[in-house]
């Protein structure tokens, strides 16, 4: 029965893995949008491949003296410094391990520090619905997956507040 | 100590002082007699003889003054011969009185007289030579009053002064030998008179003494012989109990000596039964042997069972180990297309193309991703399945050793039973043969019970007559307090 099945999985991988390199490039654009599914705390977020430059598992962080709290410090990745900052500060959740970053585009220099990777989904555009009361939250997104509906951290705007907080902290000093 | 004496005591010391008075009044009245008797005897033989022999003497004194006289007158030698003979029986009679005379006044009385009666005789004598010689008569006669008639009343007053003095000591031992008698009649009188007091003391002492102490044994006696009615009453109850029971067992001794019979044959049976139970236990300990070998067995393979699936579960360890790390390539490999098709999404067409390789990479690293938690889920399951089966096995093994340990005591119980069962049958043989021997003695007793019951009936029939012999004897210790009481008052 087993036996069956696996080899009815693999011949179907098999022939997927053989139709995509078949059918011929499209030249228009994917409607699908690319998220990466990842957890916060206790919480599941969906982060947009196209609003990071990467994702690495989260190297030691080194504390810097005098950040606020969002700021976690700064990590050494592939020659660079990278500020590191906790999603859960946030998105209002509590804290994980922070095994993952995820730096962001177009400020590479920038890193969100989360807990899993859950893997990548795929949606329609037209599947996004927007939520209007979670500015303090920087989710203004939904999307419903198999798994249920999550939340879409919009990077720019957590680049934004970053960047008010670093301007008001250099304002201040 | 008196109230202890028996009646033969008591008689013997009454008798007794009875006795020792009428001896003592005996002895008195003998001594007294054998007193008065040696008076009178003295006063009889002595004393009167020596008067007798005084008397003589005077006699003599006459018949030498008759005898001088007479020669002097007719000149006849025969007086002169007379002369001597009076004389010579003066001095027997003389010397007859001074033989008996012991007193001191006596011998002095007699020394006078003998000296005055030589000088008499000495007179008469010189008389009668004066007359033979031929003085006549008046020269006779005047010699006579003046020689010999002085010797003569000189000698006559001393024998008179020795016969008054005998005739004083005869009144004196008479009136002495009187006072003895009357004393002694006197002396028997009082032990008389104390004999009869002390016989009526001892008759009363007796007579009470006796009367209580008789009339407190007819009280034992009566209290006694009223026991002993009620003794024997008992005795009459329990002895017609005691035939009840007597038969009571004989019939119970009947049926033990039935049961004894069934006991013997069912011991007969239990002893065959043993014998077949043995040879039984014999083969099942055979078996139990064999079957002891087989669980050895069993308990090896599954040693070696349990050996093979710790190996099983090691191997899983180490393919949980290998898919550990095919999960961290998976993982890897997921992150690196993630990051590919982040890449390609700003390098235009080629990073299209690219992309939809980073896509199917991803997606077989998920692939990978699934297919590892699924053989994760099944090394799961087998290292589950392995562990329940290592502990079943090791449960088994347990299992297998206990009962090997319970088939090694099994073995053992039935070697024991064996043992047990051949004791058993040699048991059941000796409680056979002790039931045969029972049976019999039981048989025996049967007969010693029937000895027994008819011994009992005859205790009663005495028991009966003892019951009249203490009714009697309480009748007769009734009169014989009546006659007793009735002297007491």
């Amino acid at each position: 029965m087993n036996h069956l099945r696996l080899g009815r999985a693999v011949q179907e991988l098999r022939e997927s893995f053989d139709a995509v390199f078949r059918a011929p490039l499209s030249g228009e654009l994917s409607p699908l949008e690319s998220f990466l599914a990842i957890r916060v705390g206790s919480g599941r977020y969906l982060l947009r491949l196209r609003e990071l430059a990467g994702v690495h598992r989260c190297p030691p962080i080194v504390p810097l003296p005098g950040s606020f709290p969002e700021q976690l410090g700064l990590i050494g990745l592939r020659g660079s410094l990278v500020a590191a900052y906790a999603l859960a500060a946030f998105s209002g959740e509590t804290p994980g391990a922070g095994r993952w970053i995820g730096l962001c585009k177009p400020h590479h220099g920038v890193g969100l520090v989360f807990d899993e990777v859950e893997g990548q989904v795929s949606v329609r555009a037209d599947s996004i619905r927007r939520r209007g009361d979670a500015s303090e939250t920087h989710t203004n997104e939904l999307v419903d997956s198999a798994d249920g509906a999550r939340a879409v951290i919009d990077v720019p705007s957590i680049l934004a507040a970053i960047r008010n907080r670093l301007g008001t902290a250099g304002t201040e000093k | 100590m008196s109230g202890s004496w028996t009646f033969g005591k008591k008689l013997a010391a009454a008798f007794g002082l009875l006795l020792v008075l009428t001896v003592a009044m005996a002895m008195v009245s003998y001594f007294a007699l054998k007193r008065v008797v040696e008076t009178k005897d003295q006063v009889i033989t002595v004393t009167a003889q020596n008067l007798i022999d005084a008397q003589g003497m005077l006699v003599a004194m006459q018949g030498i003054a008759a005898a001088g006289r007479g020669f002097a007158l007719t000149k006849d030698e025969r007086f002169a011969r007379g002369v001597d003979a009076s004389g010579q029986s003066f001095v027997r009679s003389l010397q007859a009185v001074r033989q008996r005379s012991t007193s001191p006044e006596q011998l002095r009385l007699l020394g006078e007289i003998e000296p005055s009666e030589l000088a008499y005789l000495a007179a008469v004598t010189d008389l009668v030579a004066s007359a033979r010689k031929g003085a006549n008569i008046a020269e006779v006669v005047a010699s006579f009053d003046s020689m010999v008639l002085p010797k003569y009343d000189l000698l006559n007053q001393k024998v008179t002064g020795f016969v008054s003095r005998e005739q004083a000591n005869a009144d004196e031992q008479r009136r002495a030998a009187t006072e003895i008698a009357a004393s002694a009649s006197n002396t028997v009188l009082a032990i008389s008179a104390a004999a009869v007091m002390a016989a009526l003391l001892v008759a009363g002492v007796l007579i009470r003494g006796l009367t209580r102490q008789i009339g407190t044994s007819v009280q034992h006696v009566r209290s006694s012989s009223a026991e002993l009615q009620a003794a024997a009453t008992q005795q009459a109850s329990g002895a017609r109990e005691q035939v009840t029971a007597m038969s009571e067992i004989s019939t119970t001794i009947g049926e033990l000596l039935t049961t004894s019979r069934q006991i013997a044959e069912s011991a007969q049976r239990v002893a065959k039964v043993a014998s077949e139970t043995a040879e039984g236990a014999r083969a099942g300990n055979v078996v139990v042997v064999n079957t002891h070998d087989s669980v050895n067995l069993i308990k090896r393979q599954v040693d070696v069972i349990a050996e093979h699936m710790l190996e099983l579960g090691r191997k899983s360890q180490q393919i949980g180990g290998i898919l550990e790390l095919i999960n961290e390539l998976a993982e890897q490999t997921n992150i690196l297309a993630i990051n590919a098709t982040i890449e390609a999404s700003g390098a235009g067409e080629s990073g299209r193309r690219f992309a939809v390789v980073g896509d199917e990479i991803r997606k077989l690293s998920d692939r990978v991703g699934g297919s590892t938690k699924e053989i994760r889920g099944l090394i799961e399951e087998i290292r589950s399945a392995v562990n329940s089966t290592v502990m079943a096995t090791e449960t088994g093994t347990k299992s297998v050793e206990a009962g090997a340990q319970r088939f090694s005591e099994l073995a053992a119980s039935f070697q024991r039973i064996l043992a047990l069962v051949e004791t058993t049958t040699q048991v059941a043989r000796e409680i056979e043969l002790s039931t045969k021997q029972q049976t019999t003695a039981v048989e025996q007793v049967n007969v010693a019970i029937a000895n027994v019951a008819q011994a009992t009936k005859e205790a009663e029939a005495g028991t009966g007559q003892t019951l009249q012999t203490a009714s009697q004897l309480a009748s007769l210790s009734d009169e014989l307090a009546k006659l007793v009481q009735s002297q007491a008052a």
